[in-house]
């Protein structure tokens, strides 16, 4: 049955995003095609397109997440949703699942569009930009900072991080609306929703911002090497690139204990208007 | 005969007002059950304990043997009041995701259905009239082989041509040896089909009885849901 309920919240999902994403497609061939016909005209109209188009694609899928959370839950659709043979956490995982795989591919198509602005951007440029990655070089082996490969390496692990920032956001949503959803608060869902959000958001940024400080892990970057630390981000002081991870696995910690409550919340207190 | 539902000192509340006041009753498989009562009685929050969509309730509610969950879903095909449909969804796809989740839903029976009521299969549900969307979604409820039909006032805001249409799709298609459990307070209508009658006011139950015995005693079940609900006009 989980697989069915995936399979429907795709379905469901896809249609309000197929626009955005089309209209990226749409934008990349106006650019390729300026490139190819040497129109410049056509492919900044496309590359001012295309930088919207990626913002635009983060900003309506988060809105979607909700949207679609609240409206098939909680909305009249709930009776559809809640009388179907299946477990609450069934509903819950096949909605998180979704909504997360939405989100990270609306982040690579929000990567995608500014890569190929770049890449655009470098191909009308006349070597500006080979210029200027010969100047970072030289001044890389000046000052002595890690390679261009190791800064890479890092920022892709602190990338992973972002993949936490996903999660708990999902998480904090759902537990958020359905909390709202309950007796207590459900004659104002969309306000006590609001309300539970921030303080479960401000809640973790709290702890996991002084963990991430004070917490004796942290992954660093030292001169050609890139490792795990046991020293916490406030005491490496000579080290350049220094990251506190403890924040970061707190974070997954709480979003997922949110997640079982949720869960929780749907088995026992479920209330569908 | 085997209790389909099984319910006992069931009570529910919403803040200080009592919605449901210690209802017990049994009902057996097999029979066609009119839920009777005005508007506001508690017929709609009796049948959502009974459908899994209130769980904070006090008392035990037992459908075919187990609390309302997997199973008990499995086995109600449950029509709510509202429509309940998602905007983007078309009939097909309607029957599509029944034919998913419901190992007992006959997609042909669905789609004869569809057809015999002119309805344009690839038309955007939202975009119907109310009229089409409601016999959509009775379709999509007696196009199931259910143990038990629970039947939210499916005979509200329709004019009484469209209630006899209605009323016949139910008797035409529900399984035999299946339950029915209908709520309406449109008596006049239902009481031929029913074979047993239970009627709620103010959140209590005040009549569950078998209509073969009351037509006996001289009686109909008009003259009984008027003389109880004489208070709510």
């Amino acid at each position: 049955m989980l697989g069915k309920l995936i399979k429907n919240e795709f379905k469901q999902t896809s249609k309000s995003l197929v626009a955005v994403y089309s209209a990226a497609g749409v934008s990349i061939l106006f650019m390729l095609l300026s490139y190819l016909t040497k129109i410049a005209w056509l492919g900044a109209a496309g590359s001012v397109a295309l930088i919207f188009i990626g913002v635009a694609a983060i900003i309506m899928t988060l809105v979607m997440v909700i949207n679609n959370f609240a409206r098939s839950l909680y909305g009249s659709q709930g009776y559809l949703s809640y009388t179907l043979p299946v477990r609450c956490s069934s509903l819950l995982f096949s909605k998180f699942f979704v909504s997360f795989v939405w989100i990270i591919v609306s982040y690579l198509v929000m990567m995608l569009t500014a890569f190929i602005v770049a890449w655009y951007t470098k191909s009308q440029s006349n070597g500006m930009f080979e210029s200027a990655f010969e100047m970072i070089k030289e001044l890389q082996i000046i000052s002595d900072l890690p390679t261009l490969k190791l800064i890479l390496e890092y920022l892709l692990i602190l990338g992973l991080g972002s993949i936490v920032s996903v999660i708990s956001f999902v998480s904090f949503v759902y537990f958020a609306i359905t909390v709202a959803n309950t007796r207590k608060f459900q004659n104002k869902p969309v306000l006590f929703g609001m309300i539970f959000f921030f303080i479960v958001y401000f809640l973790n940024k709290t702890i996991s911002t002084e963990l991430m400080l004070d917490l004796p892990l942290s992954i660093y970057v030292s001169g050609d090497k890139i490792g795990i630390g046991f020293e916490s981000m406030q005491d490496a002081g000579n080290v350049l690139f220094n990251y506190g991870i403890g924040g970061k696995l707190f974070t997954l910690v709480f979003a997922v204990l949110l997640l079982v409550v949720t869960g929780v919340i749907m088995e026992k207190k479920v209330n569908v208007k | 005969m085997n209790d389909i539902i099984k319910i006992e000192n069931l009570k529910k509340s919403y803040g200080r007002h009592v919605v449901l006041d210690d209802i017990s009753l049994s009902l057996g498989e097999n029979q066609i059950v009119g839920l009777l009562g005005p508007n506001g009685c508690g017929k709609t929050t009796l049948i959502k304990t009974m459908t899994g969509l209130i769980k904070d309730y006090e008392g035990s509610v037992i459908i075919d043997g187990e609390k309302p969950g997997v199973h008990t879903k499995s086995i109600i095909s449950y029509l709510p009041e509202k429509s309940y449909l998602p905007d983007w969804m078309r009939p097909i796809d309607a029957l599509k995701y029944f034919a998913d989740f419901y190992s007992d839903f006959d997609m042909a029976k669905a789609e004869k259905m569809i057809r015999d009521f002119e309805l344009d299969s690839k038309q955007k549900i939202k975009t119907m009239s109310k009229g089409q969307q409601e016999k959509i979604s009775l379709i999509l409820v007696m196009s199931r082989k259910a143990k038990l039909y629970i039947l939210d006032e499916p005979l509200g805001g329709v004019d009484p041509a469209a209630r006899d249409a209605i009323l016949s799709l139910i008797m035409n298609n529900y399984a035999e040896s299946s339950t029915v459990l209908m709520s309406t307070h449109l008596i006049h209508d239902i009481e031929p089909v029913l074979d047993r009658a239970l009627m709620i006011s103010k959140g209590k139950l005040v009549l569950n009885a078998d209509v073969e015995k009351i037509k006996e005693g001289g009686r109909t079940v008009e003259d009984i849901f008027k003389e109880v609900f004489a208070y709510a006009w």
